[in-house]
Formats: structure tokens, sequence, C-alpha cells
């Protein structure tokens, strides 16, 4: 359990230690113009501990023999303890710096597919509203 | 029940040299996080590069960094709210007018 805890105490201070450097890239020059690749990053990360009583007792096990009740015996004086956690980071592009002879500038990075899915989603909400109007309009005047 | 925390902080990233030019990235950062020793842990972290500061030998100049994407999400969710909104108002107004009143 002192483990687990000292693991939380670590993580906890991941986030104090983030390097901000990796949402620019590594610069490249192409012809004389340099690019900079910069992201959008983010990661996240979570744990949990419980326990509890042991559900291990005599009473359960008077069908398995001596030996394993002796087992039993002993272990339920002590609680059942489990722990889990995942992470997960994604990093996704959104623009890219050009330095050149004429000057710095910034061209930003556009997902299509995520625009193109909301427009549809806002499309088919849109004539769901406009639906629903419609028929509270025309039941009410008919 | 207890809450995130969550703090967001503008940070400085390395300076960038490129030629004559000096590159000051600044970043946004975005940290929610919910402590609880005896029973988790739960952090999450957001980078977003906020501007730069190009520095030439002369002058400097300031460029924001936007989230093209993100600017028009957010619009296509504002105009969502909007037509529900809308259309809710014209169904409550409508419902409203038309039902039966006392004395009539």
């Amino acid at each position: 359990m002192e483990a687990i805890k000292e693991l939380f105490e670590r993580l906890d201070k991941v986030p104090e230690e983030v390097n901000v450097n990796a949402v620019f890239g590594t610069p490249e020059t192409i012809d004389g113009i340099t690019l900079i690749p910069v992201a959008e990053i983010t990661y996240g990360f979570g744990a949990g501990v419980g326990s509890g009583p042991s559900n291990q007792g005599p009473e359960n096990d008077e069908c398995c023999g001596d030996e394993a009740a002796a087992d039993a015996s002993t272990a339920a004086g002590e609680a059942a303890l489990g722990a889990g956690g995942g992470a997960g980071a994604k990093a996704r592009p959104i623009a890219y710096i050009t330095v050149g002879p004429e000057g710095t500038s910034v061209q930003s990075i556009v997902d299509e597919q995520k625009i193109a899915l909301a427009g549809i989603l806002l499309g088919f909400w849109a004539i769901g509203w406009v639906g629903l109007v419609l028929k509270t309009l025309s039941t009410r005047h008919s | 029940m207890k809450l995130p925390e969550q703090r967001i902080r503008l940070v400085a990233a390395d300076p960038i040299e490129v030629g004559t030019r000096r590159l000051l990235p600044s970043v946004l950062v975005n940290t929610a996080s919910l402590q609880s020793p005896d029973e988790g842990t739960f952090n999450f972290v957001r980078l977003r590069p906020a501007s730069i500061v190009v520095e030439n030998e002369d002058n400097a100049e300031w460029i924001e960094i936007p989230n093209t994407t993100e600017n028009i999400l957010s619009t296509m969710a504002a105009a969502a709210a909007g037509i529900a909104l809308v259309s809710s108002l014209i169904i409550a107004a409508s419902l409203f007018l038309n039902s039966p009143r006392e004395g009539r």
C-alpha cells in the first residue's frame, strides 16, 4: 500500500514537470524556407486503488476440505487489495510556422474530416428542430 | 465528491533560432488534477501553442497561432445551440398563444 501511495505522489507531480517544448517540432529548411510544425498535445492518466474485507472465510469453505479451510481461516483476517490505472495521449498538428526571406507567418492546418462530420451532424440537428417546429405549428393550427 | 483542481498557465518555451531571427514561443498549459492518495489520482494535461514573438535585429513581431479547426467547431456548436434555443422559443410561444385561457 505504501508503494502505491508513493506511485500516486510521483504521478501527481507530472503536470508540474510538463515539457512545453514538445509542442514545437524540429525546424526543417527546404529551399531556403524553414518550416516549424506546431501541434496541440493532450494527455491524461488515472489510477485508483481500493481495499475491502476478504470474502474468504471459514463458513464459505466448509466443502473444500480441512487444508483449504485452514488456508481460508488464515486469510480471513486480511483485507483484499485491488488497483488499476490507465493513460492516453494525443498529438494533433494545428499549424506550421514558415520563416523565409519574406518574413515569418503561421499557416493553420484545418482538420477537414472533423469539420465535415460536424457539419453533417449540425445539418441533421437543424432539420430535426425545424421539423419539430413545423409539426407543432401544424398541429396547433389544425 | 471532490472536484478536479484546474489550472491554466502561460509558459514560455525554449527560443528557436532560425538564421538571424529568434522565435520566442509561448504555450498555454491547461491541467486538471484530482489527487487523493488513499483512493487514487487523475491528471489531465493539455498543451496548446498560444503565440510566437519573432525577434529580428531591429524589431520584434507578435504572431498569434490560431486553432482554426477548434474555432470552426465552436462556431458550429454555437449555431446548434442557437437553433435549439430559437426553435424552443417558437414552440413555447405557439403553445402559449394557442392554449385555452380562462375567462374566454
